[in-house]
């Protein structure tokens, strides 16, 4: 053995080994503390941590991590904690843990220092590069702020100027006109080319009228005459007919054209029903069957909070995006070798906390207003695909004997698109201070209320979809302002009268942006209310704007109307008259053959009588 | 002059300073962890070995340059020979899925081909290398060195101005 290696290496070794033994739970402690801040965005602290060898674990009695939020206080803080690890998985590189115990926590207490980090505050970047969801709903937000709709008649009548409105559209109407009377023209050249095409038959029908005129049966003395007179009637009728079938095809064709130009016309109506619904969006008339109310008085302050809960699942699929299994770098060796792979009796993930126990709250023996919570936190690893489990988490918790709340979640990254599900309800939270209405529409607060809710979220992929129902009950409301105008006026004399009401709100993402409706059960008497005050003089400006809109169009749909009747006209006027000239023709022609006939059979009869005179002479 | 200094520590070590086994050992521990890539559990272990035991550490440093150098020739070999072992002899094959399980056996890195087939032959080769690299001491010493003294090729090395001018350099210092 060497004395000297021992000096050398053994001896500081050992020093390093003691020096680790009393900064160890230190260091660990400042370590856990910096990366769980770059995780939040504020202070997180961490008391009287140590490590323990056999079990392999580590304890600490207190955690405050503060709100980045507001500074002052924290999201939570915990009491005791402890952990332990799985040391032979450990020596393989992985970190496992089979139960974290959390107890005494306890969510939003006071801080007795600034948890602030200028300079270091979290950022929340989508997977995948998709916008955050944060981002997408301050879209719908900001919005929504342009969206609120006109109430008061005198102000209706002094914001709107429908002249303009109307001079500055270019009506659907115009352009369908122009295509008519463009389709019309083109289509009329070829019903002249019809029509002229019926002249060769209108003079062939006079020639043959001429030729059966000339016959006259009453001249014709012998039965070889009268037959030859009929071939040539036969003859011209067989003419006569595939005239009429020539005839009867082209007629047909130019109905059928008539019939299309007269269809496209029959839209003109619908079109000019479009470009007034359009300029009576723009003039922002309100919809007497859909107010909105909803939107109106709770859109904003839901949508803000609704920001505010997507910052967190932006968060939570941001985090749960970095524990995705990533290739670690590698150097180059000097041969690579080949890694053969045996069967793994138990695959582990670089990190794995089985089960996260959470307890707590406030003593209920000091405040009978005692918060106490409870929740279980499964399955936190790198790897789900590994441990075939994904991240549930479930809170339970109550304030008081009133209050009652629970969150569950689940994140699940073991397919290839990833899902998210949250829902939270609450019930029986009171609302001290509840902003209702906008700043230019009835601006007012709930000053005591209390409040169901149940909010789901669904998250697959880049997509979401979000529900939220509100059932305010022991309404009491504050108004900020005087009503300004019929509409604020209405909305307050509801509301007053007004104990609950519930309330929904539905987000989703669909293509090319996010989609949110709203609901609440106050805006039946809303509407009710707006139709009696707002009804007539609603009725007057949309009919007024329907007239300008109608006017504007006038000219040209005359125009083209004109044209299009006159040519029908003539159309029919020619179709009509070649008609009676083909059906005239048809009855000389028979006439003329059924005079022959007769004059046959009589020259048959007078030859047969001459003949029995003759026998009967002998 | 990397070649001078190899050549004068491999003559030094061979003339003087501790005993052919001690010299010996140093060598074969040296090719051991030479043969094999450094980043694993057993070329630490050997190394520990090397440091903690008195056996001559500029023979173990001489050869590990060595056959780390070499070592990049054979590895085609090595990886050959690793495959072989991990994946064509069936008996093997739940000892491997043991260890494959085991907490501590992936840090050697034994699923490797390359480790595994240079480690094998490290560990056949340490034998023979210890044995003949402890002759060679000793017949160095006995009568190898004298006769090599008195070689004109070892004069014209010895009295070149090259390593004249390497000996003055390097004895400037003291």
């Amino acid at each position: 053995m060497r004395k000297k290696f021992i000096i050398v290496v053994l001896v500081p070794l050992l020093l390093l080994a003691i020096l680790l033994y009393f900064f160890l739970d230190r260091w660990t402690e400042a370590g856990l503390e910096y990366a769980a801040e770059d995780l939040v965005g504020g202070r997180v602290e961490i008391d009287n941590l140590s490590i323990s060898l056999s079990p392999l674990g580590i304890r600490f009695t207190r955690l405050q991590v503060a709100n980045p939020d507001d500074p002052w206080k924290n999201l939570f803080e915990t009491g005791p904690v402890r952990f332990s690890m799985d040391a032979g998985q450990l020596l393989r590189g992985k970190y496992i843990v089979e139960t974290m115990e959390i107890e005494g926590i306890i969510p939003g207490t006071a801080r007795s220092t600034d948890g602030s980090l200028p300079g270091r505050r979290r950022t929340t970047p989508a997977p995948g590069g998709t916008p955050p969801f944060s981002a997408l709903i301050e879209q719908v937000l900001e919005k929504s702020v342009e969206k609120t709709p006109l109430f008061d008649p005198t102000l209706l009548r002094g914001t709107i100027n429908i002249d303009s409105l109307v001079r500055a559209q270019n009506f659907q109407t115009l352009a369908l006109l122009d295509t008519l009377r463009a389709g019309t023209t083109r289509a009329s050249r070829s019903w002249d080319s019809t029509l002229s095409s019926f002249d060769a038959g209108k003079k062939r029908l006079q020639e043959i009228e001429a030729s059966v005129k000339a016959i006259q049966p009453s001249e014709l003395k012998t039965p070889d005459k009268i037959l030859s007179a009929i071939t040539t009637v036969d003859n011209a009728k067989k003419t006569v007919s595939d005239l009429t079938g020539a005839f009867t095809e082209r007629q047909a064709e130019l109905r059928s054209s008539l019939q299309n130009i007269t269809t496209a016309a029959g839209t003109i109506d619908e079109s000019v029903r479009r470009d007034y619904q359009h300029v009576l969006s723009l003039a922002r008339l309100p919809d007497v069957d859909a107010m909105g109310l909803a939107e109106l008085l709770l859109g904003k302050q839901l949508l803000t909070k609704a920001e505010s809960y997507a910052r967190w699942v932006d968060m939570a699929r941001a985090e749960a995006a970095k524990y995705a299994p990533e290739p670690s770098m590698e150097t180059p060796p000097r041969f690579r070798g080949q890694d053969i792979h045996f069967p793994a009796e138990r695959g582990y993930p670089k990190y794995w906390i089985k089960n996260v126990k959470v307890s707590g709250g406030t003593d209920p023996k000091q405040n009978p207003e005692a918060i106490t919570l409870r929740g279980l936190l499964r399955n936190l690893s790198s790897d789900q695909r590994v441990t075939g489990e994904p991240i549930v988490a479930e809170l339970d918790g109550s304030r008081g004997t009133s209050m009652t709340m629970s969150i569950a979640a689940l994140i699940d990254r073991r397919k290839d698109i990833p899902l998210d599900q949250y829902r939270v309800e609450a019930r029986g939270v009171p609302l001290a201070a509840f902003e209702l209405g906008k700043s230019d529409f009835l601006p007012s607060k709930i000053t005591e209320a209390m409040l169901h809710t149940t909010i789901a979220v669904t998250v697959p992929g880049s997509s979401f979809d979000a529900q939220a129902s509100l059932d305010f009950s022991n309404l009491h409301l504050e108004f900020n302002a005087e009503p300004r105008n019929l509409g604020e006026r209405l909305a307050r004399s509801i509301l007053s009268g007004v104990k609950g009401f519930d309330a929904g709100l539905r987000l989703w993402k669909k293509e090319g942006g996010v989609d949110v409706a709203f609901t609440t059960d106050l805006d039946e008497q809303f509407a009710g209310g707006i139709t009696a005050a707002l009804g007539a003089e609603l009725t007057k400006l949309q009919n007024e704007i329907r007239a300008k809109v109608e006017a504007a169009v006038a000219a040209k749909r005359q125009e083209f109307e004109a044209l299009y009747a006159r040519k029908r006209d003539e159309v029919q006027k020619q179709l009509e008259s070649y008609q009676g000239l083909i059906n005239e023709k048809t009855a000389l022609l028979e006439n003329t053959r059924k005079d022959l006939q007769a004059r046959l059979e009589k020259q048959k009869k007078g030859a047969l009588d001459n003949l029995l005179k003759g026998v009967l002479k002998k | 002059m990397l070649w001078l200094k190899i050549l004068k520590d491999f003559i030094a070590i061979l003339r003087e300073g501790q005993t052919p086994r001690q010299v010996a050992a140093g060598f074969a521990l040296g090719s051991m962890v030479g043969i094999s890539p450094v980043t694993t559990l057993q070329g630490l272990l050997i190394w520990l070995v090397i440091v903690l035991f008195d056996v001559n550490l500029g023979a173990a440093v001489l050869a590990f340059t060595l056959c780390s150098l070499g070592a990049y020739l054979l590895d085609p070999a090595f990886h050959w020979l690793g495959y072989q072992i991990l994946t064509g002899i069936d008996g093997l094959r739940p000892l491997w899925t043991a260890l494959y399980n085991a907490p501590v056996a992936p840090l050697t890195r034994f699923n490797n081909t390359v480790v595994m087939g240079s480690f094998i032959c490290a560990l056949l080769l340490a034998l023979p290398i210890y044995f003949a690299f402890k002759r060679l001491v000793i017949v160095y010493r006995k009568t190898l060195g004298a006769r090599l003294e008195k070689t004109k090729v070892y004069q014209v090395i010895r009295h070149s101005s090259l390593v004249q001018w390497y000996l003055k350099l390097r004895d400037l210092g003291s």
